[in-house]
Parts: structure tokens; C-alpha cells; sequence
């Protein structure tokens, strides 16, 4: 017997087998086992802070208006017990950054952040937002002015507004962190840190030093200090009634 | 081409409608899914969720068809 003329036969063996293939896989398919719902919710700040811009899908951004509800729902789910913060960001848009830290920072639960890769320009006050921060140790914070992208109308009233912005961030950073007013603003204007630009980039325990993050250290040491806060937050809360 | 301006390379090639198009957020339970819709199938992109347990179920991981 030749092999074409097997051929005809071929379809319904196939689909025969196909079937009997689908069984197999479905049977081999590992199931994980189940775990107990996690007391600890994890939220990823990745690639660009995206704000009223929309950017094409090919960038990778955290968009505030699935970042928001995501907060609201973790502060309002009684299960929900703290809030784990992760950061990798190039930074991004200002208000929408800024919105975010501002929902973090005014939770009720205990939060902790850790900078992971870099946590730069409006990943700062993200960064600090939390009730405690980390960074791992070749992670970097680049801290430089806020600056705009784009065509500009009316220079002067620009200057002023992008000039109140920074206020706002740097206000936010001082008020959440251990650096001072001054020591942040020399950081950010300081010249030749970054070539051609001001600003600087902090490593790890230079973030530490700086008094911008509270302490160098990984997942482990995140998890760990979230327990704790957590344990401090329910000793806190005055006990149920039981009747 | 060799472009030099002080243009933003968004403003000289502006991203295309279709970009967008092709991918669609969906709802499920405990969060959202990020898939790119490729004919009448969804291709997993991202899980946009909380929950640590979610990242664990197979259902959801990325690169895999999805059926809302």
C-alpha cells in the first residue's frame, strides 16, 4: 500500500486522535493546589505612570484608573489586611503619579513599597507613600525637575505652573520621607550626576543615606515588615465585642 | 531617513488607531485581563490584579487563549 493512498483515511483518524489528545492533556493538567486567600494584596507600579495621554500598547504603563479602584477595593475588603507595594517605574505622568501616591499614603492599612529595578522622577513620591519603603540594593531613584514634552504655549505661565508642580511633588516627598526640603532640591539640580542634565541617581543605600527610603532589602524583608505592621494595625483596633 | 528636529518621534510618528484596537481589557472576577484580541480569540498580554493568588492560576497566565 502506497502512502497516498492512505491518505483519505487520514481526517477522521486524526480528529479520532485528537480528541483522545485533548483527554490526555486535559488529564496531565497540574493543578495547583489551593492556598488560603492571601491577607496580603500586591500592587505593581511597572514601566510608564500613565496619565490623560493615552500610549501606545507597546509601552508597558500603569494606568491610574485601574491602579485606583484597585486601591479602593484593597482598603475597603475586610480581608485585606496590607498592602504590598512594587516598583519599577521610569516615572511618568505627574498627577496621575501623584494621584497615586496621595491614595496610598491616605490608606488605612499598612503599606510597604520596594523599589525594584529604579523607581525614577514621579516613582519617588510613589516610593515614599507607604508606611514603611524599601529598595533593593542595585536599585536606582533617578531625581530630577519636572519638565514637559510636547509643544509649549505661553512659556512664561508654563514655567510658573510646571514650577508649582514640582512644589507639589517635592512637598510630597519631604512630607512623607526623611529628607529635607533642601537636601531633595539638591539633589534635583545638582549638575554633572546625570551627563548633560540636572539631577541625580541614587543607589540603593544611597536612597537609604539620603533619608528618601527607610531601608535596603528585598521581598523577604518587605513581607516581613508588612506582618509586623500588620500585627501593630490590629492590636490598634479596639477588640469585637462578643456577646 | 535621517530625522533630526526637536520633535518628540510621538508627534512625527503618531501611534496608529489600530494599535489600540487590538487589545481589549476584560473583566473578571478579582480583577482584570489585558488580551490582545487576535480574530475571536483572546490572547492573555497581562492580569491586572491584587490578589498574589491569581498570578498562580494557570487560567490566567499570559500568552494563553482566553474565552470571556
Amino acid at each position: 500500500m502506497t502512502y497516498d493512498q492512505e491518505q483519505p483515511q487520514k481526517p477522521p483518524e486524526q480528529d479520532k486522535s485528537g480528541g483522545i489528545l485533548d483527554k490526555i492533556q486535559q488529564l496531565g493538567q497540574t493543578n495547583v493546589p489551593q492556598m488560603e486567600a492571601s491577607n496580603i494584596h500586591v500592587l505593581t507600579i511597572i514601566g510608564q505612570i500613565e496619565g490623560h495621554m493615552q500610549l501606545p500598547p507597546q509601552n508597558k504603563t500603569t494606568k491610574y484608573e485601574h491602579v485606583i479602584p484597585q486601591l479602593v477595593a484593597a482598603e475597603q475588603n475586610p480581608n485585606i489586611e496590607g498592602l504590598l507595594l512594587i516598583l519599577n517605574t521610569v516615572g511618568g505622568d505627574v498627577e496621575a503619579g501623584l494621584a497615586l501616591a496621595e491614595m496610598v499614603a491616605s490608606m488605612s492599612k499598612p503599606t510597604v513599597t520596594l523599589v525594584l529595578g529604579g523607581g525614577h522622577s514621579i516613582g519617588v513620591p510613589i516610593a515614599v507613600s507607604g508606611s514603611y519603603s524599601f529598595i533593593a540594593e542595585s536599585a536606582t531613584m533617578t531625581i530630577h525637575p519636572v519638565r514637559l514634552t510636547g509643544l509649549v504655549i505661553g512659556v512664561p505661565q508654563s514655567f510658573e505652573y510646571l514650577d508649582k508642580m514640582q512644589d507639589r511633588v517635592v512637598r510630597f516627598v519631604v512630607n512623607h520621607s526623611a529628607i529635607t526640603e533642601e537636601e531633595l532640591k539638591d539633589l534635583m539640580l545638582s549638575k554633572g550626576n546625570l551627563t548633560r542634565d540636572i539631577g541625580t541617581n541614587v543607589i540603593g543605600a544611597e536612597a537609604v543615606e539620603k533619608g528618601l527610603i527607610k531601608e535596603v532589602g528585598g521581598l523577604g524583608q518587605a513581607i516581613k515588615k508588612l506582618n509586623e505592621l500588620i500585627d501593630e494595625n490590629k492590636k490598634d483596633e479596639p477588640e469585637e465585642v462578643v456577646q | 531617513m535621517i530625522l533630526y528636529t526637536y520633535q518628540s518621534s510621538h508627534t512625527v510618528f503618531p501611534p496608529e488607531e489600530q494599535d489600540f484596537t487590538s487589545y481589549e481589557m476584560l473583566e473578571i472576577p478579582g480583577g482584570q485581563l489585558m488580551c490582545e484580541k487576535n480574530g475571536e480569540d483572546y490572547i492573555i498580554c497581562r492580569l491586572l490584579a491584587t490578589d498574589p493568588n491569581m498570578y498562580l492560576n494557570p487560567k490566567y497566565t499570559p500568552g494563553q487563549k482566553f474565552k470571556p
